[in-house]
């Protein structure tokens, strides 16, 4: 396998970076990539982290799974990027600092875009068309907190919810919003998809060991249910539950310090139920209240902390559609 | 009994008063205007400032403080309690410490200047129109939303052996407020505090809390928030604005000299710490790494200078700034409320 200038053969492990463009500076705009070559011939993963430069958690893990995996053990190919906003992380940012776009908007990029669209581009062609499976891991940055996996309702649902499942992590969420993401138009080109959400920094001080090694499960769980590693997948509790999800709460109405129920994440909500609310900032008065709009399972997703940005996620409702027990 | 006023606004005996103190204008025309609630008491007595986000990104105060106006009743109270949810608005809109503004940090400012940028025009009406009016300040402070803290910060004794009224009644009041550690830095520890200074020069017992964070929020905001406003009670409390037993988070109070400041190493990648808070870390030994985002590969340790015993406080979040990201201390105190006199008078 080569991309750019890194090169692995057979049961060989690489990494280097994977340049697009440069910027009118001459910046390097690149993307670290490490490829793990297997001994025998098989799938394609591709797992990506850090699309956003403020959900940096997983290059804390993703390296050591690199280090743990032996070539030689191996079918097919692992490439993984642990954080692909290199320029939103240096200046701790969710956009890129090149154009201030974020990278998570483009679709599949444009030869002929600025820097960002560029990066995205080259990147999907020569890195994201080489996959069969995609798994893109997110965070809640710094105000939001997850442990769920998403699937989009496009292109190999069937095979990207079984993917889904195997990551182990609690919640599976059946139709994923349609976004202008790289990992929704690699859906749509018919890739296994798969959107890991884990972790998010209001929960870090008490969840990093376990979130990081929701991480590193899920990249294994990932290999081992495409054929790439032995052994049976593991899953975090003794089931996972798969939600269709039909209603996506985002920050809308009064602006203030926003305060959800985490109590309720895992469980069924009534209509009207209140979810959370919001406080005004300097009376603290109750300026809205924020309420299910109908009934359904609450994901384990959503904001934490309580001033966030706009159009954040709140919650995630869906019905129970199925609970998968551990193998 | 007369009314208290401040600046603009104005409130009678047995009132609660809200509204924003007039302060400066950008030349946009925006005014950082900040919101004041006044608690008239029914009864003559001393004065408290609570404080909140003068670090706009520092917000669990702000929750405290709302809670405690929404409860606080002001004919059942002695004396006057000011509380400012948010002192830095700017820098609370866009969730950073210092203000966009003029990129100054308000804390540094007091006494202010009224001829200065519009944070020192702020400091200098806010220093002049609240904190004058104070007996006792109680500046919340926490971790953003990086970092995680819990403990009562107040200034060293400029010497230990024959404190100030004010120092002794100080070191009551970083007691009564309940948590059950507390922490001073040696004079010097970062260098001249001016503002600090003028607060004092200004006869006002003045104390920091570092409480919470937004790395802890998930699990722990809401109990720092309750435990926060506790504090805001048990204070009134020694202060005799109210009645009550005090309430903490234990029988103890352990004071810590923080004599130990660890900065991030000349090497910049991830952090990870591997001290927990209440750990006592040998010399030498490694208190947090930095390692590559990339590779994995650690690119350098952060040693620990002296024997000591890890403060809560420090950064979880895994990239860091040019601030300090772990403090440690020796036990100065042992203060046990349940023996000890913890209440002071303004008479």
């Amino acid at each position: 396998m080569k991309i750019g200038t890194i090169a692995a053969k057979r049961g060989e492990k690489a990494f280097g970076f994977f340049k697009a463009v440069e910027t009118h500076g001459r910046f390097d705009v690149h993307i670290p990539l490490h490829i793990v070559e297997g001994a025998s011939e098989g799938p394609v993963l591709l797992v990506q982290a850090g699309v956003s430069g403020l959900e940096i958690e997983p290059a804390m893990i993703l390296p050591k799974v690199v280090a743990e995996l032996n070539p030689a053990e191996i079918s097919g190919t692992l490439l993984l990027v642990p954080l692909l906003n290199t320029s939103g992380f240096e200046f701790e940012q969710v956009q890129a600092i090149w154009d201030g776009k974020d990278l998570n908007t483009l679709g599949r990029g444009r030869a002929d875009g600025t820097v960002s669209e560029q990066l995205i581009h080259a990147y999907y062609q020569q890195v994201v068309s080489l996959a069969d499976a995609l798994v893109d891991i997110h965070t809640g940055a710094l105000w939001g907190y997850f442990r769920y996996a998403g699937v989009y309702k496009v292109g190999a649902v069937s095979r990207s919810k079984d993917l889904a499942v195997a990551l182990g992590l609690p919640q599976v969420l059946l139709g994923q919003p349609e976004d202008q993401s790289l990992a929704f138009e690699a859906a749509k080109d018919g890739k296994t998809v798969v959107s890991a959400w884990i972790g998010g920094g209001p929960g870090l001080r008490d969840h990093r060991e376990e979130d990081l090694g929701r991480v590193r499960r899920a990249v294994l769980n990932a290999m081992r249910h495409l054929g790439m590693l032995k052994g049976r997948v593991e899953f975090e509790d003794g089931r996972v539950s798969i939600v269709n999800g039909h209603t996506v709460l985002r920050v809308s109405g009064e602006r203030g310090l926003t305060f959800m129920d985490k109590g309720k994440r895992g469980q069924k909500v009534q209509p009207g139920e209140k979810l959370g609310y919001v406080k005004h900032p300097y009376t603290g008065d109750i300026v809205q209240e924020i309420l299910a709009p109908r009934e359904g399972v609450m994901l384990h997703a959503g904001a934490a902390w309580p001033i966030l940005p706009e159009g954040a996620l709140l919650a995630i409702l869906g019905d129970l559609v199925e609970e998968v027990p551990a193998p | 009994m007369r009314k208290v006023r401040v600046g603009n606004l104005e409130a009678k005996p047995g009132e609660h008063v809200f509204g924003y103190l007039e302060v400066a204008k950008s030349r946009s025309g925006l005014s950082p205007d900040i919101p004041v609630h006044i608690i008239a008491g029914a009864e003559p007595g001393p004065t408290l400032l609570v404080q909140g986000a003068i670090h706009g990104s520092e917000i669990i105060g702000t929750m405290a403080i709302l809670n405690f106006v929404k409860k606080a009743d002001p004919k059942k109270i002695r004396g006057t309690v000011i509380a400012v949810p948010v002192v830095n608005r700017i820098g609370f809109e866009l969730q950073e410490r210092g203000s966009r503004i003029d990129g100054k940090d308000i804390s540094r400012l007091f006494p202010g200047n009224p001829r200065g940028s519009v944070s020192d025009q702020v400091a200098y009406v806010y220093f002049e129109e609240v904190i004058r009016q104070a007996n006792v300040m109680i500046d919340f402070h926490a971790g953003g939303r990086t970092a995680y803290e819990r403990y009562v910060l107040f200034t060293a004794e400029a010497d230990p052996k024959n404190p100030t009224e004010m120092e002794k009644k100080r070191r009551k009041l970083v007691v009564a407020f309940g948590l059950d550690q507390a922490a001073f830095f040696p004079p010097g520890t970062f260098g001249e505090n001016k503002a600090k200074d003028a607060i004092e020069k200004a006869g006002v017992v003045q104390f920091t809390t570092e409480f919470g964070g937004g790395t802890g929020w998930y699990e722990n905001g809401e109990a720092n928030v309750r435990d926060a406003e506790r504090g805001i009670w048990n204070t009134m409390k020694a202060m005799r604005m109210i009645d009550g037993e005090f309430e903490a988070d234990g029988p103890l109070c352990t004071i810590y000299n923080a004599c130990v400041v660890l900065w991030k190493p000349p090497v910049d990648g991830l952090f990870i710490r591997k001290k927990e808070f209440g750990e006592l870390v040998k010399e030498g030994e490694i208190y947090g790494s930095l390692v590559d985002p990339y590779t994995g590969e650690e690119l350098g340790h952060l040693y620990n200078t002296k024997e000591a015993i890890v403060i809560p406080s420090g950064q979880n979040w895994p990239t860091v700034g040019a601030t300090s990201i772990g403090i440690l201390g020796i036990v100065d105190q042992v203060v046990d409320r349940r023996t000890a006199d913890l209440y002071v008078s303004f008479d």
